[in-house]
């Protein structure tokens, strides 16, 4: 039970990172960044190739958290500037190319084939659940600390209204360049935790439903709330570990269609009682 | 064999496969137009459309005139019940396009799970699909089927172009689309006009879906992989223009397919994705720009 | 809000610690703890994708499993008990695989799990199976990285790196090709064996000329088919994931008058898909392990399960490799006890097991040893070729 209880929480732990950076370029900044688990998988993959030749993983954490980070600032350099709709398409285009891209550069990543044998960071799961907890506690802690600083503010501003905010002096593209950045940071650091956390790594990280789970996450939360992050990925989390006992006695073959149906039509009962989410206190 | 002599049959190839895209893209992009939103459960509804005419067809025996034309009326209850029991209530909460986004992709997954749990896990082939014909052009082969799929798509696009420019109820989803409160105080009753669109995304829906099960097979998620790239080629095409989108279906098609005369073509994919980042770089507004979007 | 998250993580700390006061308190007893039998039945955890597209090798799979469940329990169970299983959505990939480990080893206690039918969630479990010390036993995964993942992994469908060899080999050295086009689906079995088949040919002498590949929504193969062609080979080898895209992929290279040598592995090999699609693959070579679908044991469970679901099996070797691992475990609880190292030593010691798939014996490693044999397609009927 304990043994399952710890593996519930590690994934929360790395869930609250990821959800929490996505409420940073989201919720907060205005910027909706639908290509987020991109910037996971790259985390995860940047840490598994590092660790697999040969650097030790606290190079390769920081690491791999810096090359998603630039991804993102590249990204960010030259998509940002696009309005609205433009930028969330983009966005979601990239979880796309992500996915291409793991399967066909073959010499990279193995494609299909996936990389086994990434090593732990910490091999007794219930320190490596504290090691997360402690990652997790320093990422809320820091990006709590952003958004109530004075460039939180003006990224609110500029989710609230751009033009007010450029006429105030604010360089606008580079703060939306900035969050985007500190963002893709983070979701790279909750790949690399993930990465060692489960030792094997494929394409399938980049699968749809993984990412309608993280933003349903976000969604359930609210924008621009962290504890309504935080309470979010534990919902979900629950959620999802109790869907796997229900159902038990039907049909095998449909076992698996039922869980999931009903895990969906949660989902959309959630959507559409609460569009804004628990704590959700903008709309973006 | 030098590369230039399989030119002609990737040209086709990749016809063959704009047709689809179009047809996915078309509705895509009506509902984004008219009712301001990225519809991802139309690639639920060719799926279900699929599956309808496979079950009228393979299970039930019917006539293929008599099984579409229920094929089609099933899809447009589904697309309405869609409207109604979640499209709607979203709306009417004042939910963001990006949460209705969020919807709608669920709702896809949802009706991947349905199909499964209906039909299994097995792919299934449409029973008029046996009667298919290779014609044999010497510089390129073509089946009837896929002849069929440019046929019936051409003939579907033009039905759109003469509703949306030709009669009233056009004009109406035109102005709505282009300031829904003017379109209020002209007296267009924007639910009213919603639910006609959805019709007539899910008569394109049900359509799309045959074809595209008569042209491959159907297994439970074949409405994934479809509407993401009717995305692509719409947002390419010019986003919220209807004939962009059939434009930009056929655009990627082709760029896809003749993309990898010099490419490896496990990157198929990748074109495509590197088409849609290219035009939202230089040209966001896609290739039928701000001059042809209001239709 | 400060309140809030601090409540929220003080939560966590309290619970955690809970846990490990509790893991500490049983492990001074030491000793194993007796998994729950109060109603007298023996667990068995069983992971196969049972949504998304891995489904499609999934729920048939899952239904040979159910039969030979089914079989053993109305002949009374093992030792009296009855066997209960507990089925768990792996999903094809690494982390719904790792989390169905999780419950079934941590949460249901089970001492032994058949699965997962992809490589990504095998791989994805092992590290925790291994460290609980409980035997998985995968009936399809083929990926050669499964052979060191574990002590209590084991498989009894063999590794790409066999087949890939035994098809370059017979290539280079029976068909005298020098050059060959290989067109893959972009999935882990397909992809281990383009791989050794590359490494292999190039080992030995050969050139590879073309090297396609198609993504698993893809149908329309076509553009790879003209590349490959017009690359002119001597031979071409074929890897679909699945009997309908590779009767597809064939279709599609008849359809473009390509006249070359065609290999593939055991995929398209099944009796019935030879049967039907016969005009299609005349001539076909095609490699596979020593497995015969009209033997009296896979015919009888390939039978049950075209009268239950209404279709022909679409892999018969893996769906008869999933029946025979539900008849090796229940052997090993009768004979050793439920236990996972003791179900482990019995596996160990299979040498020669008569199943559905063919003579069963397992390596030092886990892994099936299976010999291959080479076949070629003569007017719907499979000639040995070596």
């Amino acid at each position: 039970m304990y043994e399952y209880l710890i593996a519930v929480f590690a994934y929360i732990f790395i869930y609250i990172i990821l959800v929490v950076s996505l409420n940073l370029a989201f919720g907060f900044t205005g910027l909706v960044n639908l290509g987020h688990m991109a910037f996971f998988g790259v985390g995860a993959y940047a840490s598994a190739l590092l660790t697999l030749h040969g650097i030790p993983w606290y190079i390769a954490l920081p690491a791999s958290g810096l090359i998603a980070g630039s991804f993102g600032a590249v990204i960010a350099a030259i998509t940002v500037r696009l309005k609205g709709d433009y930028f969330q398409i983009v966005a979601l285009g990239l979880a796309f190319i992500a996915i291409a891209v793991s399967r066909n550069w073959i010499s990279l990543t193995r494609g299909a084939l996936g990389l086994p044998g990434i090593p732990d960071i910490i091999k007794n799961n219930f320190y490596y659940m504290l090691f997360l907890f402690a990652v997790a506690l320093l990422s809320v802690v820091f990006l709590y600390w952003l958004t109530n600083s004075e460039t939180g503010k003006i990224f609110q501003a500029i989710r609230d209204d751009e033009t007010a905010a450029a006429v105030l002096g604010k360089n606008t593209y580079l703060y939306k360049v900035l969050s985007i950045t500190i963002s893709t940071f983070f979701a790279g650091i909750a790949g690399s935790l993930f990465a060692h956390y489960i030792s094997f790594i494929d394409p399938t990280i980049f699968d749809l439903e993984f990412f309608v789970i993280i933003l349903a996450m976000l969604i359930v939360g609210g924008l621009a709330s962290i504890s309504g992050s935080i309470l979010g990925v534990t919902v979900i989390s629950l959620l999802l570990s109790a869907i796997s006992f229900v159902f038990t006695n039907i049909s095998p073959e449909l076992i698996g269609a039922m869980r999931q149906m009903l895990l969906m039509l949660i989902l959309l009962l959630i959507l559409i009682y609460r569009p804004r989410g628990m704590f959700g206190k903008v709309d973006v | 064999m030098p590369l230039l002599d399989i030119l002609p049959q990737l040209i086709v190839n990749g016809l063959i496969a704009g047709s689809i895209y179009a047809l996915a893209a078309s509705g895509f992009s009506l509902i984004y137009y008219v009712v301001k939103f990225q519809y991802f459960s139309h690639g639920a509804i060719m799926s279900i459309g699929a599956y309808l005419f496979f079950t009228f067809m393979n299970l039930m025996g019917l006539n293929y005139i008599l099984a579409g034309i229920l094929t089609v009326i099933g899809c447009v209850i589904a697309t309405l019940l869609s409207n109604w029991l979640l499209y709607l209530p979203l709306r009417k909460r004042k939910a963001t396009p990006a949460i209705i986004l969020i919807a709608s992709i669920v709702l896809l997954i949802f009706s991947s799970s349905l199909m499964l749990a209906f039909f299994g896990s097995s792919t299934k082939a449409i029973s008029l699909a046996k009667h298919n014909k290779t014609f044999d052009f010497g510089i390129f082969t073509i089946t009837l089927v896929q002849t069929a799929i440019i046929v019936s798509a051409l003939i579907l696009f033009l039905f759109l172009w003469i509703i949306l420019k030709k009669t009233k109820l056009g004009k109406s989803m035109r102005a709505l689309a282009d300031n829904k409160d003017v379109a209020q105080v002209v007296g267009i009753n924007p639910e009213k006009i919603y639910n006609y669109t959805f019709i007539i995304a899910a008569v394109l829906g049900a359509f799309g879906g045959i074809l595209l099960g008569l042209e491959q097979n159907l297994y439970p998620r074949m409405g994934v992989p479809i509407i993401i790239k009717g995305f692509i080629s719409s947002v390419v095409g010019g986003l919220g223009s209807v004939p962009g989108s059939i434009i930009g279906g056929l655009f990627i098609g082709l760029a896809e397919n003749v993309g990898v005369l010099y490419l490896p073509t496990g990157y198929k994919d990748v074109i495509s994705f590197s088409v849609l980042l290219l035009f939202l770089l230089f040209r966001p507004q896609g290739i039928l720009g701000v001059k042809m979007r209001n239709v | 809000m400060k309140k809030t998250i601090l409540a929220i993580l003080t939560l966590f700390i309290l619970i955690m610690s809970a846990c490990q006061v509790q893991q500490q308190a049983q492990q001074p007893t030491g000793g194993e703890v007796k998994p729950a039998q109060a109603q007298g039945t023996y667990k068995i955890g069983v992971m196969y994708p049972l949504t998304g597209d891995g489904a499609a090798y999934g729920l048939p799979i899952q239904r040979t499993t159910k039969i030979a469940i089914d079989e053993i329990n109305a002949q009374g169970g093992v030792n009296g008990r009855k066997l209960e299983v507990i089925y768990e959505d792996s999903k094809c990939n690494p982390k719904d695989g790792n989390a169905a480990a999780q419950k079934l080893v941590n949460l249901d206690k089970v001492k032994v799990i058949i699965g997962g039918v992809c490589s990504g969630e095998t791989l994805g479990a092992a590290p925790i199976t291994e460290a609980a010390k409980v035997v998985l036993i995968s009936p399809s995964a083929t990926n050669p990285d499964i052979t060191n993942a574990g002590d209590f992994v084991f498989r009894l469908a063999p590794s790409d790196a066999f087949a890939g060899v035994v098809a370059s080999n017979y290539a280079f050295n029976d068909l005298k090709a020098k050059k060959a086009a290989v067109i893959s689906e972009t999935t882990d079995y397909a992809q281990g064996l383009r791989k050794v088949f590359k490494e292999n040919f190039a080992k030995l002498g050969g050139e590879i000329v073309a090297d396609e590949t198609f993504n698993p929504e893809d149908t329309d193969f076509r553009t790879q088919v003209t590349k490959a062609k017009a690359s002119n080979p001597d031979v071409i080898y074929l890897v679909p994931q699945t009997v309908p895209k590779g009767i597809l992929l064939v279709k599609q290279v008849k359809e473009a008058g390509v006249t070359k040598q065609l290999l593939t592995p055991e995929v398209l090999l099944g009796r019935n898909t030879i049967a039907e699609n016969a005009a299609d693959l005349e001539g076909l070579i095609g490699v596979e392990q020593k497995f015969d679908d009209k033997a009296p044991k896979a015919a009888a469970v390939l039978g049950k399960y075209k009268q239950q679901a209404n279709e022909e099996a679409p892999f018969p070797f893996y769906m008869s490799a999933a029946y025979d691992a539900v008849y090796l475990v229940s052997d090993a609880i009768a004979k050793n006890g439920y236990d996972g190292e003791k179900i482990r030593d019995y596996l160990y010691a299979v040498d020669g097991y008569e199943g559905a798939g063919g003579k069963v014996t397992i390596d030092g490693k886990g892994d099936v040893v299976m010999d291959f044999s080479v076949k070629q397609v003569k007017s719907g009927e499979l000639v040995i070729l070596k």
